[in-house]
């Protein structure tokens, strides 16, 4: 808490708002002051809010979000969609959040706070008050810009979705009126100028564009506040004990922040020197065929803010943290920020965990997490990695959140299974890690995001708007597993080079951007130097199920025909006698006994993908085809000196879209370990918990 | 009588009545054998010829699951747990069976002889039934206390900050609750014991009887379920230990381990065996008017 301040004036270097060039275009400029009040769990805040015009429309309405109305009463469209149920966390009824819009006006005259409507343009839901539309007596002209000036009051609700108070916990996101996203024609999908303001669903997340945040929060003196971007000053007021923190930052899109007297404040700083190994930048150089000084990190503040009883955790939060910094940063680009905020919510206020905001994450650990249970690790490290999908790309979440979720999946996954390895799933009894004791069986997180599609993959394309979705565990699925799964296929196809330089290409050219999946397809194309249409279009934009399949595997010995033959001009038949005669002058003469082999692979689903085969003979020899997967079936006949002994198709388990591995395979003879371990383990499990 | 000489006892009728752990084992094991075939049935259907079965004898694989489970095309839980459940009550009543028959053996302190054996099983089935459903009404009050203690600790603790206090009332909870589950399982015993030595139909009546001797001797009989819960602790340690030096990589282990399984089983059942001998022992100390002494013979 206050006792690292010096260590904070160590650092002072870091705290003086950014000279540097802007990273964004920053189309929104907010300055808010916001005072707290723990009694009544309500923000008082004054926003002075400036919108640049950069379409070439002139603007005569403009569209704020009013997220915490989401939570004012069960006719929100959010309540509605969700039923007062997220990520298994329950809303409380008897404690709702709203926030309401006192005045506003344009800083240079005129009251506007007449002309606030509320809209509903994603449904038909009048009763949903989470977007306004502001008309304006006079339009913003191109390339121009408008002032505003807004009282409001934010209540909290208890913590739900991301947002409100446990006790004397708060976790303030979605608090102020936030400005919506012009779109002019061409930008994403749009066809003509509009806003882009959806309201705020069950199973969507957020869109804004990039701007400054000039925060200043005021708190009781004793809670610890956290927020987005670098804390400028506290300044104490002793008379009622209220302190202001002022908070700065440029080139994000959101702004949150937490409070609590509990918080234990733990800093350090990212070293790269000491963090990032000299081999680990060569092989990330290799990979993606840059020289190593490219790929030069940056330091970076890195603040705790954990609660009291999981203090003996603090290690493994950093480490996680710096786990995030490094591989993000190597291999998609070096993190830009002065500070990353990690938030552990206290026990009770769950739904505030695992949630990303521009450089202040929320984790979320438990009493006792077993030493080989990753849940808090991968936590951390995906929130983090939202810093650059969602926080660096600004993909809109509410209409592709496979683009921030999905490539966070994939890109959170494939450090966590490189640098922890395969997890016990938590189980808990009495609060105790049991899973290693009672040997239970270890995960990587990429078999968890294909049980995940295997499960659920089915009935909906992976772009679509969130509210659009099946339900909301299509879109979980769909968003985060699916996605990862498709990804990784997406790897094995193209080989770990070219993803890697895919991946970091969309950084590259979309930072601080707002890019769609359209523009994820063409940078494929291009960076892979393949059309790759085929697969976006039957796995991102179709529902298409995939799975091809081992048909059936004939091998027989080749015989002597029986029958009637005409041979140099004479007939002679060959009876079984004469057969069996032969055959053993055959043997008598060393001749090996050959085989007709016949295999037939099946496509099951209606999708396609190129597929190889492999054939093992029983002498060891190899047979390899190629199929493009485009009819529904294919024969490949062999005339073979050694019997089959195994036919595998995608023997190296590359295409994870693939609905079956099971039926991938043939084997001539099945190994009767595993149906001998399984019986015998399933008996006796048995024996033991029956009466 | 003291615990000593009631273990001791009871270890020696326990161990001359070998043919009783076969027909526990036997009954036992058929009713895993059922389960456990449908169960790897439904698991192992998809794989037929599939060269991913070997991959499964390493260790269990997510995906597998994930494609067994899809290929259902709903998780096929109800109809499993229906089935399992139906499996557990079964065994259950078997069990409840076999033990009229097995306590008649120790409380006559007879040799075994099917005749007695299954004579027993027959005349004090449904008096040891209708204890157990008894019993069953005093299993619910434990999770009904549960269940209270719960809610005080949800009440105090619940809406704080803090895991620790609920963790710890838990802990607290938990030992709270196995004691009186240890409590409501002596009192079966004792009332089961009580039921067959005075060939009593009465369990209700039995069972307050029961209660009013437990407690008057509460010393000795909480101690000696408190010895024999720890011998039955230590065989399961003991097989937890072996057990972990068989990874079952090759079918040899794999039959070594089911070996050393079946011996953990047979254990177990010579511990559940053994509460009944040892108690009985211990009744016919603290009770001695109540058994029907039938000395059997030495060399019978």
């Amino acid at each position: 808490m206050k006792r690292l301040l010096p260590a904070i004036a160590l650092l002072a270097g870091f705290s003086a708002p950014a000279a540097d060039a802007a990273m964004s275009d920053q189309i929104v400029r907010y300055n808010i002051r916001a005072r707290l009040d723990p009694a009544t769990k309500t923000i008082a805040g004054q926003e002075t809010l400036t919108w640049r015009n950069e379409s070439p429309d002139r603007i005569r309405e403009l569209r704020f979000h009013l997220y915490l109305n989401a939570f004012q009463n069960q006719k929100s469209t959010f309540i509605r969609e969700s039923g007062g149920e997220l990520r298994s966390d329950k809303m409380s009824t008897d404690d709702w959040g709203y926030i309401e819009i006192k005045r506003m006006h344009k800083a240079e005259g005129g009251d506007l706070t007449h002309a606030i409507r509320f809209i509903h343009p994603d449904d038909d839901n009048a009763d949903d008050q989470t977007v306004i539309a502001v008309a304006l007596p006079d339009p913003v002209l191109p390339g121009g810009a408008i002032t505003l000036d807004i009282d409001f009051v934010s209540k909290l609700p208890k913590v739900f979705a991301r947002t409100g108070y446990h006790q004397d916990f708060f976790m303030v996101g979605q608090w102020f009126p936030k400005i919506g996203v012009y779109e002019k024609a061409g930008d994403r999908y749009a066809k003509q100028g509009a806003w882009n303001c959806h309201q705020f669903h069950a199973n969507t997340e957020f869109f804004a564009d990039y701007g400054v945040y000039d925060v200043s929060i005021t708190t009781p003196s004793n809670y610890v506040v956290g927020a987005t971007g670098v804390e400028q000053s506290a300044v104490e007021d002793p008379r009622n004990h209220q302190t202001t923190h002022r908070f700065y930052q440029e080139d994000v899109h959101d702004f949150a922040w937490t409070a609590s007297p509990h918080f234990i404040r733990i800093e350090r700083l990212f070293e790269p020197a000491r963090a990032v190994g000299a081999a680990d930048t060569a092989a990330a150089a290799r990979l993606l065929g840059l020289p190593p000084e490219d790929l030069r990190l940056k330091p970076v503040r890195m603040i705790l803010l954990i609660q009291p009883e999981h203090l003996w955790q603090a290690e493994r939060h950093f480490r996680a943290l710096e786990n995030g910094l490094k591989w993000w940063g190597l291999w998609y680009g070096a993190y830009p920020y002065q500070t990353i905020t990690v938030v552990d919510p206290p026990y009770g206020a769950n739904g505030a965990g695992g949630m990303e905001y521009p450089t202040l994450i929320t984790a979320g650990t438990n009493w006792w997490p077993g030493r080989h249970e990753y849940m808090l690790e991968v936590v951390i490290i995906h929130e983090f990695g939202h810093q650059y999908w969602y926080g660096m790309v600004g993909t809109n979440e509410f209409e592709e959140s496979w683009l921030d979720e999905g490539f966070n999946t994939y890109s959170t996954d494939k450090i966590v299974d490189m640098v922890y390895g395969a997890g016990y799933l938590p189980v808990h009894v009495l609060g105790v890690p049991v899973s290693e004791t009672l040997g239970l069986p270890r995960f990587t997180f990429g078999e968890m995001d294909r049980f995940g599609y295997l499960l659920y993959g089915k009935h909906d394309p992976v772009v679509r708007n969130g509210w659009q979705y099946y339900d909301s565990t299509q879109y979980g699925i769909d968003s985060y597993m699916r996605p990862g799964t498709l990804l990784r296929t997406l790897e094995n196809y193209f080989g770990a080079q070219t993803m890697a330089r895919i991946m970091r290409g969309w950084l590259e050219r979309y930072r601080f951007h707002h890019p769609t999946s359209v523009d994820f397809e063409k940078l494929v194309n291009e960076l892979s130097g393949r059309d790759m249409t085929w697969f976006f279009d039957q796995f991102v934009f179709g529902t298409n199920w995939l799975n091809y399949k081992v048909g059936s595997v004939q091998c027989d010995p080749i015989e002597v025909k029986l029958g009637s033959y005409v041979e140099i001009g004479k007939r002679i038949t060959i009876d079984r006698k004469a057969a069996d005669r032969i055959e053993k002058e055959r043997k008598k003469k060393g001749e090996r006994q050959s085989y007709r082999i016949v295999v037939k692979l099946v496509r099951d689903g209606e999708s396609v993908f190129p597929v190889a085969m492999r054939m093992t003979l029983d002498n060891g020899d190899i047979v390899r085809e190629q199929w493009d997967g485009r009819e529904r079936w294919i024969k490949y006949e062999y005339t073979k000196a050694s019997p089959v002994k195994s036919v595998v198709i995608d023997p190296e388990h590359k295409i994870l879209l693939d609905g079956s591995f099971a039926d991938n395979s043939y084997v001539a003879q099945p190994a009767p370990l595993p149906f001998v371990k399984w019986f015998a383990n399933l008996v006796f499990w048995f024996q033991m918990v029956l009466p | 009588m003291t615990i000593s000489l009631a273990l001791r006892r009871g270890i020696r009728v326990v161990n001359r009545s070998k043919r009783l752990w076969f027909i526990f084992y036997a009954v036992l094991t058929l009713a895993a054998l059922i389960p456990a075939a449908a169960l790897t049935a439904i698991a192992f259907q998809s794989l037929g010829h599939s060269a991913w079965a070997e991959q499964l004898g390493r260790s269990l694989d997510l995906e597998w699951i994930g494609e067994l489970i899809a290929s259902y095309d709903a998780m096929p839980i109800w109809p499993v747990v229906a089935a399992v459940a139906g499996v557990v009550a079964i065994s259950a009543i078997a069990h409840l069976f076999l033990l009229g028959g097995a306590i008649e053996t120790f409380a006559r302190r007879q040799w075994f002889s099917a005749a007695l054996f299954f004579g027993g099983c027959g005349r004090n089935f449904w008096r040891i039934f209708r204890l157990a459903l008894y019993c069953l009404i005093l299993i619910a009050a434990v999770y009904g206390v549960n269940a209270g203690l719960a809610a005080i600790g949800e009440k105090i603790w619940g809406k704080g900050s803090e895991a620790t206090p609920l963790v710890h009332w838990s802990w607290f909870r938990a030992a709270v609750i196995l004691t009186l589950l240890g409590l409501v399982n002596l009192v079966f015993d004792y009332t089961a014991i009580r039921l067959v030595a005075e060939d009593s139909r009465q369990p209700f009546r039995g069972l307050w009887r029961s209660c009013r001797l437990l407690f008057a001797n509460f010393g000795r009989t909480a101690g000696l379920a408190a010895v024999l819960w720890a011998i039955m602790l230590l065989l399961i340690a003991v097989y937890f230990g072996i057990s972990q030096l068989f990874a079952q990589r090759t079918l040899a282990a794999v039959f070594v381990l089911l070996l050393v399984r079946q011996a953990m089983v047979l254990a177990r059942i010579w511990s559940r065996l053994l509460f009944y001998s040892s108690q009985c022992e211990m009744y016919d100390g603290i009770a001695p008017a109540a058994v029907v002494r039938q000395e059997c013979a030495p060399h019978v």
